[in-house]
This record gives C-alpha cells, structure tokens and sequence, in this order.
C-alpha cells in the first residue's frame, strides 16, 4: 500500500466482528456466517459474492438498521447498534420519496442536524448543484432519469456529511457513462481531505467496477457466507481498466469467486 | 307553485344535515384509520390485537346495535345531540374499518428501503408521519374512502328512517323525509326527495371525492408515466369499482396474518374463553340471591324468543341471498365477458346502487301488503349490488387473459360457462357475499318490521331478529333486546369461522 500523508492512515473506521446473522433457527435459513474485516481511513472497501449470499443484509446490519445474531461492529470504537448519522446509505434503487421535491428529498438527509431550516436548504442546494442537478431543485423525482434520481439519491447522502457511506448496488442500473462519473464523484469526496468523509463499502456483484474503485476487495462464498478472501490492489487511482495488472486482478477475483 | 318550492328547499336544506352528519364522521373515520392503520402496520404488538379484531367488527350487522345505541346514549346525552351523536357514531362504524384496513395494506406493501431512510436518517416519529406514512397511505385511503361513503349513505338512511319509526327519536334529515312523504303516500315529492339524494350523489362523488382523488394521488408509488390517464368523468365512475375490489384484497392480507398468527390465536382464544368462564361464574355468584324461577324462566323465553327469531331471519336472508345470486351471476358475466358497452352499464349500476335500498321502503310497501314480500325485497335490493360489483372489480385483471384463451381455443357454450365464467368470478362472488350477508343483516331492522311515528305498524313479518329487536326497543325491553344481540354476535362469529373462512382458505389457495 501506498503511503499516504494522513497521520491517522491505519486507524480502523468500520470493524466487522465475527458477524453472523439467521432469519430463524434452523439451519438453512442461516445467512452470514460469521464475517469480519475492517475499513482504514480514506479506504474503498468492496464487498462482493455470488447473488444471494447476504451482501446486503450485511449492509444493514453495518449501518444499524437490522441487529445481528451474532458478532457486532464497531465505528471507530464505538459498537454500531442503530443508525448513527455519521454513517449513511445508499440504496439500490434509489428510494425517493415520490412525493417530495428532489429539493425535500435532499434535505431529509439533514432531519436530525442541528440546523435553521434556510440553512438546510442552502446545503442541500449546494450539494445537488455539485451533483449536477441545477434547475431539477423543484421537480419531483419521477419526472428524472434513472441516473438522476441516483443522483439526488447521492446528494441525500452526502448532505450530511458523513462519516462513512454505504452503497448497495447503486449503479447497477444505471448506464455505464452515468454510472462511472457518479463512482467518481464518491471516489473524490472520499480522497478529499477537507470532506468529512472517510470510509465507502460498496456491495456489488459487478467484479470490475469493484477492482477499479477499491482499496480493498472482500470477496464473499455461497450461503451461508463466509470471508473467502480479502484482496488488496494498491494501484494508484485513477485506475487504467485496459493494463494488464488490472486485468489480471479481476482474473484473480474470479477465479476466487468461482472456487 | 309555493308549495313545491318550499318542499323543494326543505329537501335541500335537510339533505345537508344528513350529508353534514355523513362529512364529520368521515372526518374522523379519516383521522382514525389514518392512525389506527399506521400503528397496527408498523407495531406487530397492535397488529396482532387489532387485525382479528376489526375483522370481527367488520362483518358484525351494526346497525342491529343502533336500538340499544339509542337506548344508550340518549341515557347520557339527551334530546337532539343524544340522537345526532348516535347516528354519527353509527355512520363511523360503518365506515372506518376498510378505511383502516387500506391505510393498514399501504403501509404494510410500502417499500421497505422507504421505511429504512426513516431510520437512517434518524427522523422523528413527527417527520416520519409527515413525510413518509401518511403520505404513502393517502391513495388507498382514497380508494377505500368511496367505499365507505357508499356504505356510509346506507347507514344514514337506514339509522334516519329507524329514528322516523319512533317520534321521539326523530331527527332532520332526507331518510326522515323520504319516509314521512313515501308512507303518507305523497308520491310526487317522494320521487322529488330520491332525485335530489341522487344529485347530492353525484354531485359529492365529481366534487369532494374527485378532488380527494387527485390529491391523493400525488402520492402514489407508481410513476407518473405509467399511470393510465383518465377523464375526471371516468375516474368518478370507476373508483367505486376499484374501491371495491381493493376493499376484498386485506381479506386475503389477513387470511395470511391470521394463519402465521396461530399460535398467538390459540393462546388469544383459550385466554377469551376463560374471561367467559370467570365472567359468568361472577354474575351467576352476583344475581343468585335475585334470582327466582320466573327470572329463569324470563329469560329461557327470551333465548327461545332469540333463537327461533335468528332462524326465520336467517332463512330469510338466505333466501333473498339466493335470488340475488341467480340474479347477479348472469349479469355480472354478460357485462364482464360478453357486453361490448361494459362501461355504459357500470355508469347505470353506479346510479342505481348509489340510492340505498332501505330508502325504497315506502315504495315497497306500497306495492305489496305481505310483510314477508317487502322484507324478501329489502333484502334482495340490499345485497344485489355488493355481489355484481364485487365480481366485476375482481374480474378486472382477468378479463383479457380469459378473453383470447375463449377466441383463440373456440371455447363456447355450457363449458365455457364451467370452465371460465364461473371459475373466474369466484373469488369475486364470495368476497361480495360476504358484504352482501352482512349489507342484508344490517337491513334486517327496518326490513321486518317498520311502524309509522303514530305507532301504526306499516309492515312486519310474523318472526324475524329486526321484528324482535324493534318491539324490544319499543316496548322498553332491555334484556330481550340484549340477549337477542348475543346470539346474533355469536352466530356471525361462528358462521366466519366455520363457512367464510373454508371458502377464503379455498380460494386463496388456489387463486393468490
């Protein structure tokens, strides 16, 4: 790995904790098997597997939004037992709330901030101005393309400045031009120091866009899941998906999965 | 021509004390359910109580209580706002419960990562309400409101021309008049009074329901592009349909709470038997040093009274039920399957179903001297419209799969009557039972036995639970009108569980 400047480089965000997780309590309906790995500051984790194997249950138990049956994790050194605030979400198909503007819908990511309502709005102005969405502020979500809703679905997370973003599957529909320059966009804030932003794990079953963003790959087995193997790639960003080094880790990556 | 002005104005003017009763308990049917609907969707713990509980209510004949609610409140609140607060009260009951069962659905269908974003971003159970669950539950509520409103109106004018029967309970409304002028056998101002509650139908449903419907239609899930775009005109016409045919659907929505329930209703049930136990033991330790062998006796007469009361009606009800069956099949598959103007016949039965049965009285009356033949009727009006559009609504989604497998494979005939008509209105035709069993119970109080305010009885049949619950009422009779109720409820309670139940269970098994 390459070394960075920040002197807090190796200090863990996200811990996974022998997690384990059932729907009951026969065995078949057991999900994770006990899983574990961890974020460092300014990482891109992802997690990948084969359709079916828990990916994103184990999302949400990361964010707090199911409890698992076993194991825990830990942001920082505390135990992530709900949602916290500093770690947000975003969601497959984006998850906008028809009935709000994409103005409100952004701003929703600010509902538990201390903020003046003028200064929620400001915010959440800026924030989809960077996103590119200037003059779609007071337009409801479903007049937009399947790319600017995920659009608006990024600004909701990034309004708030987070700590630590999660992402399942959210350019899996998207084309792959929209889908790219909104990868970038979460790529720069993480490696921007001056965005409060530190740690991504990104859920996905596409093993390319997984080797191009990560620092690290945490490839998942059939259900009940288990770690197969974690993969670090330290080829500096921006990454050329054409040389032969990327290609022969996504080769690598495969071949794990298929194992 | 003052007189058929003056008449004129007091129809209008007392079609809108009914029609503000009808508005305020809508109003709180809509604050209720909104709640109540919410709450059980999201708290297993509610749920649980609720669901079986409101299912009971729902298909209880509540205005069979509206003597002893009368009885009751007029105890506590005497005079105009005692009788008022009945009616209003009685017009709830009959509305909230699919109300609270399509806020209820809603929530319970919303996406789940809808409700994850709630807890993401740590909205408060105001924020929470405001943004996500009401506005998500606003357009079945819109459904189901119509529903209600239609129910609702059957209630009105029953519960109106009930009060009639009696001078002191009398209140000013257009079911008082439709009955004042039809048995005084004014014939033309009675066909005045049913127009003008027609056009006061007709007029709320392009109005209030039509604005209501586009309101809360803002909020729906499906996109804007895929939603079909239809005339003000023709949603009007079909929301009752589509009101309906989403009222049958938390039938099957339950079906499945209760099954994954069992346990906790075994549990549920063994604890209510042992509150019967307890209880009874109580008032039996508690009435002993009353009691004495004409008590016993009082009240063994009562029951019998009850019972062979029950029985008549029941045939009775069964009977018409019958008729309206034989009726409504075929008319219900000549519009779905085989009539090219399917449309133009909805917007007939839509007006023709929005004038209550119960309001025909007079007429009915009029045409026939025979107790038994005005009840028979009552009852077949009363429940014929539930089963045609609870079968239409249900084929809704069948009609064009059906529709080419009969061309493409020249189905014809008896077989195709079998094989494909029948089957296909099934599900439809027992759900519209269900409400047509109940809608004929309801009517049971006026249907067999209706006096005038002077006290002349103007049709009765010889044995009936409307016949026994009305001269209880009349005659101050508080306990036989208490045990009449009992054996009411608890024939209802056990026909759902043994008869209606075996049918959905058939029916969701093979059609869901």
């Amino acid at each position: 790995m390459i070394e960075s400047p920040q002197s807090t480089v190796n200090k863990k965000v996200i811990s996974v904790e022998d997690v384990h997780f059932a729907f009951g309590s026969e065995p078949q309906s057991k999900i994770i098997d006990g899983i574990s790995f961890n974020t460092s500051e300014f990482e891109f984790v992802s997690v990948i597997g084969p359709s079916g194997c828990g990916k994103s249950t184990l999302l949400r138990i990361i964010a707090g939004l199911i409890k698992p049956t076993g194991g825990k994790v830990m942001y920082y050194d505390k135990e992530v037992i709900q949602p916290t605030g500093e770690i947000t979400f975003i969601f497959q198909d984006s998850a906008l709330l028809p009935w709000l503007t994409n103005l409100e819908n952004v701003k929703l990511g600010l509902s538990a901030v201390k903020m003046t309502d003028n200064e929620k709005i400001k915010r959440s102005l800026e924030v989809l101005r960077k996103l590119g969405l200037k003059g779609f502020e007071d337009a409801y979500p479903n007049v937009l393309s399947g790319g600017m809703k995920q659009r608006v679905g990024v600004a909701r997370a990034l309004v708030s400045n987070p700590k630590v973003i999660l992402m399942d599957e959210p350019f899996s529909s998207l084309d792959a031009l929209t889908a790219m320059s909104l990868r970038n966009e979460v790529l720069s804030a993480l490696k921007d120091p001056n965005i409060p932003l530190r740690s991504v794990i990104l859920v996905s079953h596409n093993v390319e866009e997984a080797a191009e963003l990560s620092d690290k790959i945490v490839i998942l087995s059939n259900k009940p899941s288990r770690v197969k193997e974690i993969k670090t790639i330290s080829i500096q960003q921006p990454r050329n998906t054409r040389s032969s080094t990327f290609q022969k880790i996504v080769d690598e990556v495969y071949a794990t999965l298929a194992l | 021509m003052i007189g058929p002005l003056s008449e004129l104005a007091l129809l209008l003017l007392d079609t809108s004390y009914s029609w503000i009763r009808m508005l305020i308990a809508l109003a709180i049917s809509l604050l209720l359910s909104i709640f109540m609907g919410i709450a059980m969707a999201r708290s297993k713990a509610v749920g649980r109580i609720l669901v079986p509980l409101i299912d009971i209510l729902q298909t209880l004949p509540i205005l069979a209580f509206f003597p002893i609610a009368i009885y009751l409140v007029l105890a506590v609140l005497p005079g105009l706002i005692g009788i008022n607060f009945a009616v209003i009260f009685l017009i709830i009951t009959s509305m909230l419960w699919n109300m609270i069962f399509g806020v209820y659905e809603a929530i319970r269908t919303l996406p789940n990562e809808l409700i994850e974003i709630g807890r993401m971003y740590r909205l408060t159970l105001y924020q929470r309400l405001k943004n996500i669950f009401i506005p998500a539950s606003l357009p079945r509520l819109s459904e189901q409101m119509s529903l209600s409103w239609a129910i609702g109106l059957f209630y009105l004018v029953t519960s109106e021309i009930f009060s009639t029967g009696s001078q002191q309970y009398a209140v000013q409304g257009i079911g008082v008049d439709l009955a004042n002028l039809g048995f005084s056998g004014n014939s033309a101002y009675y066909a005045l009074g049913i127009a003008v509650f027609v056009i006061f139908v007709i007029v709320t449903r392009l109005t209030l329901f039509s604005f209501f419907d586009r309101f809360a239609n803002k909020f729906s899930l499906v996109p804007y592009g895929k939603r079909k775009r239809e005339s003000t005109f023709n949603l009007a016409l079909k929301r009752p349909v589509t009101g309906i045919f989403n009222a049958l659907r938390p039938y099957y929505v339950r079906l499945k709470d209760v099954l994954s329930s069992v346990g906790f209703k075994e549990a549920l049930k063994a604890t209510g038997y042992l509150v019967v136990v307890v209880f009874a033991i109580l008032v039996a330790l508690f009435a002993y040093p009353y009691i004495s062998t004409s008590t016993v006796a009082n009240l063994a007469s009562y029951e019998f009274n009850s019972l062979e009361s029950l029985l008549f009606s029941f045939l009775r009800i069964w009977g018409a039920f019958a008729a309206i069956i034989a009726v409504a099949i075929p008319i219900s598959i000549y519009v779905v399957f085989l009539s090219t103007h399917r449309n133009s016949y909805l917007l007939i039965f839509q007006v023709l179903a929005s004038i209550p049965a119960t309001i025909l009285l007079p007429l009915l009356v009029y045409v026939s001297k025979s107790g038994e033949v005005v009840a028979f009727l009552v009852f077949f009006l009363s429940g014929l419209w539930y089963v045609i559009f609870s079968i239409i609504a249900s084929t809704k989604y069948l009609q064009i799969n059906t529709d080419e497998i009969i061309r493409i494979f020249k189905v014809r005939g008896l077989y195709a009557w079998r094989k494909i008509y029948l089957k296909a209105i099934a599900p439809g035709l027992i759900t519209g039972a269900v409400t047509a069993i109940a809608a004929e119970w309801n009517a049971s109080i006026i249907a067999e036995r209706f006096s005038s305010s002077s006290g002349a009885v103007l049709t009765s049949v010889n044995t009936g639970m409307g016949k026994l619950l009305d001269v209880s009422l009349s005659s101050g009779n508080l306990y036989l009108m208490l045990v009449a109720l009992i054996n009411m409820t608890a024939m209802i309670i056990l026909f759902n569980t043994f008869v209606w139940k075996k049918f959905y269970d058939r029916i969701t098994s093979v059609y869901s």
